[in-house]
């Protein structure tokens, strides 16, 4: 029997016991918006939905990644490239012309019996502009295969049959240093209709046609870098499973194009949810291990307790701190370092203590740590574990029953700690990749190598740590342009240091991590905190357990590191920090907001704004103003970025604490420039307090 | 002008998401990250525990459960990669490790279903986000009249229709039936292994 095996398998041809879908999935366009071929629809994703496109015909080249943000509300980041956009000079010179943009659509109407779905759309709202236009479509279903969609567009989508300019003319935008949005031309112009229409053949297979009111004026009639020789773009469209569209297609009557989709539903995990193994059962107290009656002041039985629970609590990957038991309650303090899911990690410790300890134990507090520092009490009764295991609705009942308390820095008497925890070292080595995106000259480049960790625990909550890397793979080039910067590099040189670096000491510090107050978490970083910079980092959190909100203040003495980043320091030193208020919304709506000072010396503030799920999925934006001005920054103005966290288990159904970060900057430059530490504390903190632990309980009883 | 920014485990993750993943790939994935999957079932069940023979209809896989625990009318059979089925008389409430699993439900009596009665039933279940949902059904009970052992329970939702079906040996315990998990799960067929 190989059932793992044979699960990942089906999982990739799509969801084999879904009822059959009789509704059409939304597809993507070229745009790598909702859409047909080159133009956009009326419908949205599924809520929460991630996608790219990666699309290309002729010359014309794009890669989107979209976020369906709200139920209604999407946006979209395109890298997109267009080749013999410059003319040769010399034969150095680089012809293709890349660019970034930035979109947003909102849902007006849902489809319903007779009203189409209809979204109103921005393309490229703060970028250069040069792929700007707006619209509005109008997408309805008829039978549960043909999507008809209509639609008026403005910008470039009004530039082909044009049927006037209802909101008069377009006003030319000088974009500057682009960044900023040019609301001025919205709707402006002219405007011309644009038509499609989608036919699904069968489960796989859909055939596309469409009427482009895109006259591509800049790329076809100005530059002629392709013949648009007609209006009518036509394609084929094969669908993996649900994450995967190929198409092939006709586009402008001149070329042949071909796009990639692929789509991520958080709501639908690839394997459908965790397939580990299932729970220790419950042992009731009649059941569960008798111990010599004299055990309460036996150190002996209380330690082989603590080491028959410990050897349950070893098949997932949770190590216990320390224990101490009293003949009515066990104060357990763990540490998880294997389970993605923080309720999980709760719930298999009590199951392991209701196995283990002595019937008068009724009450079972567990204390989940992180570097040395406790985060709660999760204070859970040894009754209603007995009483809910089976119960309907058992998820929210237990969560009604245990209480979330603050967990103080002091053992309670009698613990016993764990052997063998402190000191203690630990090293691994394993393969890397680091990459940098959007040079003009090579857009992705890629350095592989080696990376030695190793952490040396010296006593709770005092962490030496270190990670070098030595390159295999050389990928990544010196930039094609100087930095040019008007402020001190504090961020534009990450060329040299990546050209510069290897081996590497990406970090060497010594941390202590404390809990001065109940609800008051503290860090001290001292060394090589990150590949730029080394010095001084200290921070304070104040977050309450029973609060969705937080307040951390850091500070940090820094000086620059030289670019082999071996010991060597240069001559730029800084004092930066910021105070942060963070907030968790209703819904998974996350916000942050940290003012203070940055490493070029400017001051300001930065937002974050990010959606999360209970299974680790983040996506997110982020936007920094400080008090250097737009011309000194440079182009783009100022900071501002998406990022994307995307956890292993999500994709693989196994416990496994690893995910994949991503975070996208257009232009990386020395404004607004944080410094980017290890182990702030908010996001190990915050874990394990109760509304984080509220909104992944479900998994408790998994 | 550049943008230098670690991505490290976009490649696997495409990988995955692409769906061009076979589970050789995942396990050097796994191995590139280091990832500790605790693949070690939990419990291993006695050796002579009795057993049932699981398939997971839509994905035609078959394998053997041997029980691992019975408390409080509700017996837990285990799998050998450690997946488990909670099963009430027969009647299952519970599944861990199948992917979409089945947390828990509020299921009818072998009385009422050898009864024939009309009945509300609920399913709880946890979609990709760790997010439970709970599904309402109305059923009804069908008896075969041509196999007085066969048992039929259809149940609608605002979700879709289901249909669990029954069969009781001489001592009107279930040996044998076809019930719902979830979507994503689908339909389990569940029988008693002889010895």
């Amino acid at each position: 029997m190989n059932r793992s095996k044979s699960l990942f398998l089906c999982a990739l041809c799509g969801f084999a016991a879904l009822p059959a879908q009789s509704e059409m999935r939304p597809s993507l366009s070229f745009a790598g918006v909702t859409g047909l071929i080159d133009m956009p629809s009326g419908d949205q994703q599924s809520d929460g939905t991630l996608s790219f496109v990666k699309s290309q015909f002729g010359p014309i080249g794009r890669n989107t990644l979209t976020f369906q943000i709200t139920p209604r509300l999407s946006g979209s980041f395109r890298y997109a490239s267009v080749k013999d956009w410059y003319t040769k000079a010399n034969p150095n010179d680089i012809t293709t012309y890349y660019d970034r943009s930035f979109d947003l659509r909102f849902q007006v109407t849902r489809e319903g019996r007779y009203v189409p779905a209809i979204t109103v759309g921005l393309q490229d709202i703060i970028g250069t502009g040069i792929f700007a236009g707006e619209y509005i479509a109008a997408t309805k279903t008829f039978g549960d295969r043909v999507k008809v969609t209509a639609g008026l567009g403005w910008g470039r989508y009004g530039t082909y049959g044009s049927i006037g300019a209802p909101f008069g003319d377009r006003p030319k935008v000088d974009f500057g240093l682009g960044g900023k949005p040019r609301s001025g031309q919205w709707f402006r112009g002219d405007v011309a209709p644009f038509a499609g229409v989608e036919w699904q053949l069968n489960k796989q297979w859909s055939l596309k046609a469409e009427y482009s009111s895109d006259d591509y004026v800049e790329e076809a009639t100005k530059r002629s870098t392709f013949d648009r020789n007609s209006p009518f773009n036509f394609g084929v469209e094969y669908n993996l499973g649900n994450t995967v569209r190929l198409g092939l297609y006709s586009l402008y009557g001149s070329k042949i194009g071909f796009a990639a989709q692929f789509v991520l539903d958080p709501k639908k995990s690839p394997r459908g949810g965790s397939v580990g193994p299932g729970p220790l059962p419950v042992t009731t107290r009649a059941a569960a291990k008798s111990w010599d009656p004299n055990w309460v002041n036996d150190r002996g039985s209380q330690t082989a307790m603590r080491d028959q629970t410990q050897a349950i609590l070893t098949r997932d990957g949770i190590t216990i701190e320390t224990i101490a038991i009293s003949p009515s309650r066990v104060h357990l303090r763990i540490r998880n370092t294997t389970l993605d899911n923080a309720p999980q990690a709760i719930g298999r410790t009590a199951r392991a203590l209701a196995a283990t300890m002595p019937a008068s134990v009724q009450t079972f507090e567990i204390v989940p740590m992180a570097q040395g520092v406790p985060l709660s009490t999760v204070v859970i009764k040894r009754a209603d574990l007995e009483a809910l295991e089976f119960a309907p609705g058992q998820d929210v009942a237990m969560e009604q029953r245990t209480q979330f308390l603050p967990a103080a820095a002091a053992l309670p008497p009698g613990s016993i700690r764990s052997d063998g925890l402190y000191p203690r070292f630990k090293w691994g080595i394993a393969p890397y990749a680091s990459s940098s995106l959007f040079d003009p000259g090579k857009p992705v480049q890629i350095d592989l190598g080696l990376r030695l960790t190793a952490t040396y625990d010296i006593a709770p909550g005092l962490i030496l740590s270190t990670a070098i890397t030595k390159k295999i793979v050389s990928g990544i080039e010196k930039g094609s342009f100087d930095s040019n910067t008007e402020l001190r590099p504090v961020r534009s040189n990450a060329d040299i240091y990546a050209t510069e670096g290897d081996p590497a000491i990406q970090k060497l510090t010594l941390a202590w991590y404390a809990k001065p107050g109940p609800e008051l978490y503290s860090r001290l970083t001292v060394g090589y905190l990150e590949r730029m910079y080394g010095g001084v980092s200290a921070e304070l959190l104040w977050q309450k357990t029973d609060k969705p909100y937080a307040i951390g203040a850091e500070i940090n003495y820094v000086q620059q590191r030289d670019f082999n980043q071996l010991f060597g320091f240069q001559d730029y030193n800084v004092v930066t920090g910021h105070v942060s208020g963070y907030y968790s919304f209703a819904g998974g709506y996350h916000a942050r907001l940290d003012m203070g000072r940055y490493l070029a010396g400017d001051y300001g503030a930065t937002l974050a704004l990010d959606r999360e799920f209970a299974n680790g999925i983040k996506v997110g934006a982020f936007a920094t103003l400080t008090d250097v001005p737009f011309d000194t920054f440079g182009e783009g103005s100022f900071d501002k970025g998406l990022r994307v966290e995307l956890p292993l288990s999500f994709l693989t159904g196994q416990a496994t604490q690893k995910s994949g970060k991503l975070t996208i900057r257009p232009l990386l430059r020395d404004g607004g420039a944080r410094l980017d530490v290890d182990g702030r504390l908010y996001e190990t903190v915050r874990k394990y307090q109760k509304s984080d632990l509220d909104a992944a309980w479900g998994r408790f009883w998994r | 002008m550049t943008l230098r920014r670690r991505m490290p485990v976009l490649f696997a993750a495409c990988l995955t998401l692409a769906g061009c993943a076979t589970p050789i790939v995942q396990k050097t994935v796994g191995t590139v990250m280091g990832t500790n999957a605790a693949t070690a079932p939990m419990v291993k069940p006695g050796k002579d525990a009795p057993q049932i023979w699981m398939t997971m209809v839509s994905l035609g896989i078959k394998f053997p459960m041997s029980q691992l625990q019975v408390r409080d009318g509700v017996t837990i059979y285990a799998s050998k990669d450690g997946s488990q089925a909670f099963l009430r008389n027969g009647i299952l409430i519970g599944t861990r490790g199948f992917g979409r699993d089945l947390m828990s439900a509020e299921a009818p009596s072998v009385a009422t279903l050898r009864a024939g009665a009309p009945h509300q039933r609920s399913y709880y279940d946890m979609d990709g986000t760790d997010t439970m949902f709970r599904h309402r059904y109305a059923c009804t009970v069908a008896r075969d009249p041509a196999d007085a052992g066969h048992v039929t329970e259809d149940c609608t939702a605002d979700i879709g229709s289901i249909r669990n079906q029954f069969w009781f040996d001489s001592a009107d315990s279930i040996s044998k039936s076809r019930q719902w998990v979830s979507q994503g799960v689908g339909y389990v067929a569940v029988e008693r292994k002889a010895k």
